[in-house]
C-alpha cells in the first residue's frame, strides 16, 4: 500500500496516470533602469504587448463560449476590463515614463502591487482576483518578451497521451488551453474550491485536489500518481501500479450483468434531439422525459406537436418503456408564451403540477396528447411536484377525463402507466398512503435534496448542505423505496445521484427497480454496477451501514471502502 | 444624491458581477461613487470597485452626481438588483 497524502477534494472521481508538471517559465532576467532615450521605444513595445494580450483575450473568450458557455466566457472579457483601468494599464505606461524602467519591469511592480492588495483581503471571492491579476500580467510579460526573442515556450503539454497535472495554481487562461478529453485530473498547490481549474474540472467531470502539505517540488518530482477527488488524496505509485486505478476509469463499453444487479438503467432526455442518444449508449428506455423544452418558445405546442414529439420519443425506445414527466414550468424553468407572474420565492411557488392546476387547458392538452401518443408503444406518464394525496386524486382525475374525451373521440390508445415524482418530503412521509394509488414512484433527487435542507439549490454558498449524500436525504429516499416495496409497487431515481458512481451499490442494494440518468453516463453506471458483486448477506450489511452514518463524509468514507479493489 | 444599498446576490461586487455593474456606469454620464465604510471607489473603475471587497449582505453608499442623476440613480439601482 502507498502512502496517501492529505489533499482538499475540489472535483470528484478518481484517476491514476504519467504526471505533466506545468512549470511558470517566464524569466525576469530583464534589464530594469532604462535611459531617457529609451522610454518611447519602451512604450511602444508596451502598448504591442497590451493589444496582443487582449487580441488573445477575446479569441479565448471566443473559445470557452464556443465549447462551454457564454457566463464561462466571461470571466476573459473581465479582464480586458481590469487591463484598461486606470490603475492597471496606463498605470504601466505611468511608470515607464516615470521611474524609467523597463517595461517587463513596470509590469511587473505594478501587478504586484494590486495583487497583494487582492491577497490581503479575506474574502475568497475578491482574494481569487490575484490570481486574475498574475494571469494578465504574464501574458504581458511573454508577449514582451516574445517580441524580444526572450521567450521561448520550453513546458508545452504533449501532442499525445493522457496526464495528470500537476501545477502550483492555474491562471483561467492556463486553464482552458488543455485539451480536456486528455486530462486524467489536476492536482494543484494553491488555490480552493471556487478557483477557475477547479470549477472547469467539476464542469468537465475531471478529478481535482488541492495538496497543501507538500511543497511544489517534492509534488513535481512524482512521475506517477493516483488522485482521489471523493476523499481529498494523492498518492505516488509506481508505472505497474496505474492498471489498478484504472480499472474503473476506463470506459470499454459492456452489457448489464443483471444476474449481479438487477435494475434497469433508462435515460433522462430533455429534447428530441435527445433521442439519437437512447441508442448509442444502449437506454433501457427513457426514465424522464422533460416535456418542457416543447413549452419553451414562442408559442405554446398544440396537442398535434406533442403527440408527435411524444410519439418519436416512444418509437425509438422499444421495446423499453418511456416515462413522460407532465409540464414542469416554473421555479427557475421559464416559458415566456405562459406570461407567468414573477414570483418572490418560484422554487415554493405555482410550478409543475400546481401551475398545472392553475392552467387547465394547458394540462389537459398535454395530457389528451400523451393518451394518443399511449397507442403507438410502452409508455408511463408521472406528475412532478405532488405534496400531498388531494393533488394526486386531482391529476389522476383530469388525467381520466382527459383519456374519456379522447376515447369519445373515437382514437384508440394504449396502456399507460400512472407515477409520481417523489420531491418534497411530505410525499415520503405519505409515500404509504400514495402507493396505493400508482403504479410507481420516481425520486427526484435534485429537488428532494433542496426541499429537505431548505437550501436553494442554485445558491453557491450552500452547496455543502446542497449534496444528496446528506443522511437525511438518503434515510428519505430508503422510506420512499420501502414504502414502494411494502405496496408492490416499483420505484425509481430519476436525479443527479441515479448515476453517481459511488451510490450505484447502494441504490442496487437496497431494492431501486431502475435508475434514470443523463446518457452520458450510462456506460459508466454499467461498468460499475458490474464490478459489484455483493451477495444478499453483504448488501443488507452496505444498507446498514450507510443509513447509521451521521454525516456526509462518513457516508462517503463508507460507499469508497464498498468500491475500492481490496 | 445619495442612497444607501444593500446587496443581496451571492458574493456582492465581484468578479463577473463587478465587470457588469462597471460595465453600465461607464455608459452614464454621471460621476459615481460607490462607498463602503470609509472607503470610497469610483465606480467607473473595476479595480477600485473591487477594491471595496464588498461581499454579500454589504450596505455599500451609491453618489451620483451630474445633470441626470435621478435616472442615473435608478439604473444603478435596477442594475444591482439583478445582479446574480
Amino acid at each position: 500500500m502507498n502512502s496517501k497524502i492529505n489533499a482538499i477534494a475540489v472535483s470528484n472521481g478518481i484517476a491514476a496516470g504519467k504526471t505533466w508538471v506545468q512549470k511558470d517559465s517566464v524569466p525576469s532576467k530583464v534589464r530594469k533602469s532604462i535611459s531617457m532615450e529609451e522610454v518611447p521605444s519602451e512604450l511602444e513595445a508596451y502598448k504591442k504587448a497590451k493589444l496582443q494580450t487582449i487580441l488573445h483575450l477575446q479569441q479565448l473568450a471566443l473559445k470557452v463560449e464556443r465549447e462551454q458557455s457564454k457566463q464561462a466566457s466571461e470571466i476573459f472579457r473581465m479582464h480586458i476590463m481590469l487591463l484598461e483601468d486606470e490603475s492597471f494599464g496606463p498605470q504601466i505606461e505611468k511608470v515607464i515614463a516615470e521611474d524609467k524602467v523597463s517595461a517587463v519591469s513596470a509590469v511587473e511592480s505594478v501587478s504586484q502591487n494590486l495583487i497583494t492588495m487582492f491577497d490581503t483581503m479575506d474574502n475568497d471571492y475578491f482574494k481569487e482576483r490575484a490570481l486574475d491579476i498574475k494571469d494578465i500580467s504574464r501574458q504581458l510579460k511573454v508577449a514582451l518578451l516574445k517580441d524580444k526573442g526572450l521567450y521561448r515556450e520550453e513546458n508545452v503539454f504533449p501532442q499525445t497521451g493522457k496526464y495528470i497535472i500537476v501545477a502550483e495554481e492555474l491562471t483561467p487562461a492556463q486553464t482552458v488551453k488543455f485539451p480536456i478529453d486528455r486530462v486524467l485530473g489536476f492536482v494543484m498547490t494553491k488555490g480552493g474550491n471556487t478557483s477557475h481549474a477547479a470549477i472547469l474540472a467539476r464542469t468537465y467531470g475531471v478529478p481535482a485536489v488541492i495538496v497543501k502539505s507538500l511543497d511544489f517540488t517534492a509534488l513535481g518530482s512524482m512521475e506517477y500518481m493516483a488522485i482521489n477527488g471523493y476523499e481529498g488524496w494523492i498518492s505516488p505509485i509506481s508505472r505497474e501500479e496505474i492498471k489498478h486505478y484504472q480499472a474503473r476509469t476506463d470506459f470499454t463499453d459492456e452489457n448489464l450483468n443483471k444476474e449481479l444487479n438487477n435494475i434497469t438503467l433508462a435515460a433522462n432526455i430533455g429534447s428530441s434531439g435527445d433521442i439519437e442518444l437512447i441508442k448509442k449508449y444502449k437506454a433501457e428506455g427513457v426514465g424522464l422525459f422533460r416535456t418542457e423544452f416543447l413549452f419553451m418558445g414562442e408559442s405554446l405546442p398544440s396537442e398535434e406537436e406533442q403527440i408527435n414529439a411524444y410519439r418519436a420519443v416512444i418509437e425509438a425506445c422499444e421495446p423499453h418503456m418511456t416515462i413522460i414527466r407532465t409540464l414542469d414550468i416554473g421555479g427557475d424553468k421559464e416559458a415566456p408564451a405562459l406570461e407567468l407572474p414573477k414570483e418572490k420565492n418560484p422554487f415554493l411557488g405555482v410550478r409543475a403540477l400546481r401551475l398545472c392546476f392553475a392552467n387547465e387547458g394547458l394540462f389537459k392538452v398535454q395530457l389528451r396528447a400523451i393518451w394518443k401518443a399511449s397507442y403507438y408503444g410502452s409508455l408511463a406518464v408521472m406528475f412532478p411536484m405532488v405534496a400531498n394525496l388531494a393533488e394526486l386524486r386531482k391529476a389522476k382525475s383530469f388525467l381520466r377525463e382527459a383519456k374519456d374525451e379522447v376515447i369519445k373521440e373515437g382514437f384508440p390508445t394504449g396502456n399507460l402507466q400512472t407515477g409520481i415524482m417523489i420531491e418534497i418530503p411530505s410525499a415520503v412521509l405519505l409515500a404509504d398512503c400514495l402507493a396505493k394509488e400508482v403504479d410507481f414512484f420516481s425520486i427526484g433527487t435534485n429537488d428532494l435534496t433542496q426541499y429537505t435542507m431548505a437550501a436553494d439549490r442554485e445558491n453557491e454558498q450552500l452547496t455543502y448542505l446542497n449534496e444528496y449524500y446528506q443522511p437525511a436525504v438518503l434515510k428519505l429516499i430508503s422510506m420512499t423505496v420501502e414504502a414502494a416495496r411494502q405496496n408492490n409497487i416499483w420505484v425509481g431515481i430519476c436525479g443527479e445521484a441515479g448515476g453517481d458512481e459511488l451510490l450505484l451499490p447502494f441504490w442496487s442494494s437496497l431494492g431501486v427497480t431502475e435508475l434514470s440518468m443523463s446518457p452520458g453516463k450510462l456506460t459508466a453506471a454499467r461498468k460499475t454496477l458490474n464490478t459489484f458483486k455483493a451477495n444478499e448477506e453483504e448488501r443488507k450489511e452496505l444498507v446498514k451501514r450507510v443509513l447509521s452514518c451521521v454525516t456526509t463524509e462518513e457516508i462517503k468514507i463508507c460507499l469508497v471502502s464498498f468500491q475500492t479493489p481490496k | 444624491m445619495t442612497e444607501e444599498f444593500v446587496l443581496k446576490n451571492e458574493g456582492g461586487l465581484h468578479a463577473r458581477p463587478a465587470a457588469d455593474f462597471v460595465q453600465l456606469c461607464k455608459g452614464l454620464t454621471s460621476k459615481i461613487q460607490i462607498s463602503k465604510g470609509n472607503k470610497t471607489a469610483d465606480a467607473k473603475s473595476i479595480i477600485s470597485i473591487l477594491g471595496l471587497a464588498a461581499g454579500a449582505n454589504t450596505k455599500i453608499s451609491i453618489e451620483v452626481v451630474g445633470d441626470n442623476e435621478a435616472a442615473d440613480m435608478n439604473a444603478i439601482k435596477d442594475c444591482l438588483n439583478r445582479l446574480a
